[in-house]
């Protein structure tokens, strides 16, 4: 009680709280949420585990949340898969990954936090593996199964990744991240390789690490395409025609980095591409709120699905409450950008088109410099900063008099050589602004001079959750917006351009209505007989 | 006693002690730059490494630069005859050995690379010594993290450490000039 900041807050009534609720966004039915754990698709059913408090809207008494889909879309709520029950996870059953084996069973790995508050990893399987639901675990008898190893400290010790095959050593490895605070403050992944996932070996230098980085959370590894727009299962063999992504969430600044790189088996060596663009210091999946995220290979449509967690930016107070507190990023399938061969395109997944009820479509409207065109039939309003190129894009959740509204929003830099950066924006907070990654191509010749085009971009609107994808996936923004008036029907859609000298066209726009997922409990009425 | 050449000796005295001042100046001055651009090099070792050296007195940014990364060569080669001691240490596990080993190639790449370094910086390609002295800096981290993992690795932390900071000396004066 005394914990909570007697500032006051907004008087928030519990018609806008209400409204923050989303429409197809999983989040459980109230209480806390962080990352979500051990995704996969078993015997018909995608699996979403997530970390869980069932007694409060912020963090602790942490259980493994469960619920299943059949689409990646539509939710059902199962009951808590685990809880924090053994010496060896009684301080929280923290973030793990599952590994599907050749023969169809899973193995579920995962941090405990111990009675002694020592980062360890452990063991579960399916009490059923024949039960496609996967409602009840087993914990193994021989857990903790790993331990932090000497030189490593006790609470850098966590996420262990899902295991990937190495036919030449009939072994699987795993990946689990830490940091070495003795020289440079590095973020480091270490490596360990099983036959059984009973009895582990450390293998002897770093998979790779990074000076200054610090913490790495959540650590995730996985090849990808560079020839095809296909996902690759995490045990996809090396070679041409395949590069191997490392992820980490950076404990210090809470944001999840990326780099593209080639691995090497037999030395347990990942190079990236790019060392000034390594983990931790370049490439970033989200510019927004979004941390802890893990991917999962789809062997049905054969994709890579990543999933993020998006906290909340209100305060504390205001979670309590609402009795609720944070969202999953809708699933994103995950490819090798073919056409810049350096970074990462992330799309929603095409199962969300299902939710598609009403659309319009607008073409070739026209924004001229220093105005704002309603995409329904509202007034227009004011403009805020305004540059030769730039900023323009959509305000979303404005109400009539714009007084309040997210901007979504690009604006160009040219520099003196003549080149243009492109840059992508959510809010009027330019701390949410990313340099776009530009392709050669995109920049066309009209009318003699060189125009940035820009091309496939899609944006998500879901109550209190904005998720938006600029050309092609190649830059994301995640923001979360609790309006106290667009609301309800005061929300408006808008076009905006507030550069000074420049006319922007938008050729082409499609605006689709969204229906609700009802994500809601399982119950005998969705338990479809399948395959 | 002549005093007009007693004077001239002490003018010329004067003057030589005035111009060692300014040349002292000059370490004193890149190393607080290079303790700014690089929290983990304190400014302290960066002034006493450097003048250790009697021509840092009268060096320019550029000499500074081929001095310190000389002394990354110096550091890295008895860095490379203590790991080879190691090596050779019936009290270490053959386990331990091994990834002393891989130190050693670490460490004679460090070797290559300063040397490199400082032809780069003779013939001015500043940017080309930089990329060696950033691998030069690298390696001994990479020696380090290896042994962190083994918990070994305070067997050669003040090396691995001191080599780096060397490097990064040598990298950050020669960002300088570029």
């Amino acid at each position: 009680m005394g914990l909570l900041r007697s500032s006051p807050s907004y008087p928030w009534t519990n018609s806008m709280l209400l409204w923050q609720r989303t429409a197809f966004h999983f989040q459980p039915q109230k209480n806390w949420m962080n990352d979500p754990n051990g995704p996969t698709y078993y015997r018909g059913w995608y699996h979403l585990f997530y970390q869980y408090n069932p007694a409060s809207a912020v963090w602790g008494n942490i259980t493994w949340g469960h619920a299943v889909s059949l689409d990646l879309v539509h939710w059902f709520y199962l009951p808590i898969a685990m809880v924090p029950d053994h010496w060896y996870d009684a301080n929280g059953v923290w973030t793990g990954s599952a590994t599907i084996l050749p023969d169809g069973r899973l193995a579920m790995l995962y941090t405990g936090s111990t009675a002694e508050l020592v980062q360890v990893q452990n063991l579960a399987f399916p009490a059923d593996q024949d039960d496609p639901l996967l409602l009840t675990w087993v914990k193994s008898e021989s857990n903790p199964v790993l331990v932090p190893p000497p030189g490593i400290a006790p609470k850098d010790f966590r996420d262990p990744t899902t295991a990937w095959y190495v036919p030449s050593e009939s072994a699987w490895r795993i990946a689990i991240g830490s940091k070495n605070d003795s020289q440079r403050h590095a973020g480091i992944a270490l490596v360990y390789r099983t036959s059984d996932f009973l009895s582990y070996e450390l293998l002897p230098g770093v998979l790779h690490s990074v000076a200054g980085t610090g913490m790495w959370e959540c650590v995730d590894f996985y090849p990808v395409s560079t020839e095809s727009a296909t996902g690759l299962d995490t045990s996809a063999a090396t070679g041409p025609g395949v590069k191997h992504v490392l992820k980490a969430s950076m404990d210090d600044d809470r944001n999840d980095y990326y780099a593209i790189g080639t691995y090497e088996a037999a030395t347990n060596a990942w190079v990236p591409d790019d060392p000034e663009k390594d983990v931790g210091i370049g490439l970033r999946y989200d510019y927004g709120m979004f941390y802890a995220s893990k991917t999962f290979y789809d062997p049905v449509k054969q994709r890579r699905v990543l999933w993020g967690w998006i906290g909340e930016t209100d305060s504390e107070r205001t979670d309590l409450r609402k009795g609720w507190a944070s969202l999953q990023t809708i699933p994103r399938t995950v490819l090798f950008d073919q056409q810049t061969g350096s970074n990462l395109l992330q799309w929603p997944v095409d199962d969300v088109e299902t939710l598609r009820s009403g659309s319009q479509e607008f073409s070739n409207i026209s924004i001229p410099a220093g105005s704002v065109v309603p995409l329904d039939c509202s007034t227009s309003g004011g403009a805020a900063g305004r540059g030769v190129l730039g900023p323009f894009g959509l305000l979303v959740l404005a109400d009539d008099d714009l007084s309040e509204q997210t901007a979504v929003y690009f604006y160009f830099v040219r520099s003196t050589d003549g080149s243009i950066s492109t840059h992508f924006c959510h809010d009027e907070l330019r701390h949410a602004c990313h340099p776009a990654l530009l392709a050669a191509d995109i920049v066309k010749r009209v009318y003699g001079s060189l125009v940035p085009v820009l091309d496939g971009e899609t944006l998500s609107v879901d109550h209190s959750v904005i998720e938006s994808f600029a050309q092609g996936g190649r830059t994301c923004i995640t923001s979360r917006v609790y309006p106290t008036s667009a609301t309800y029907g005061g929300g408006r859609l808008f076009l905006f351009n507030n550069a000074t000298g420049v006319d922007v066209t938008a050729k082409s726009l499609k605006i689709w209505q969204m229906g609700s997922a009802f994500i809601r409990p399982f119950s005998e009425h969705d338990s479809v007989s399948l395959h | 006693m002549d005093t007009s050449k007693v004077l001239l000796i002490l003018i010329s005295l004067a003057i030589l002690l005035q111009s060692l001042e300014l040349a002292d100046a000059s370490v004193k001055d890149e190393c607080k730059i290079v303790a700014a651009a690089d929290p983990n090099v304190d400014y302290n070792f960066c002034v006493t490494s450097l003048q250790a050296d009697p021509r840092s007195g009268s060096a320019d940014a550029k000499e500074l630069a081929i001095i310190a990364a000389n002394l990354t060569v110096a550091n890295a080669t008895s860095t490379l005859s203590k790991i080879e001691k190691l090596v050779g240490d019936s009290k270490i596990d053959s386990e331990t050995k091994g990834l002393l080993n891989q130190c050693l190639s670490f460490y004679k790449d460090v070797v290559t690379a300063a040397s490199g370094a400082i032809k780069a910086i003779s013939s001015g390609s500043m940017g080309d010594a930089k990329k060696q002295l950033t691998e030069a800096s690298d390696n001994p981290q990479d020696c380090d993290n290896l042994l962190f993992e083994a918990g070994k690795n305070y067997l050669l932390t003040k090396e691995d450490n001191d080599c780096t900071n060397l490097a990064s000396i040598a990298q950050h004066i020669v960002a300088k000039l570029q």
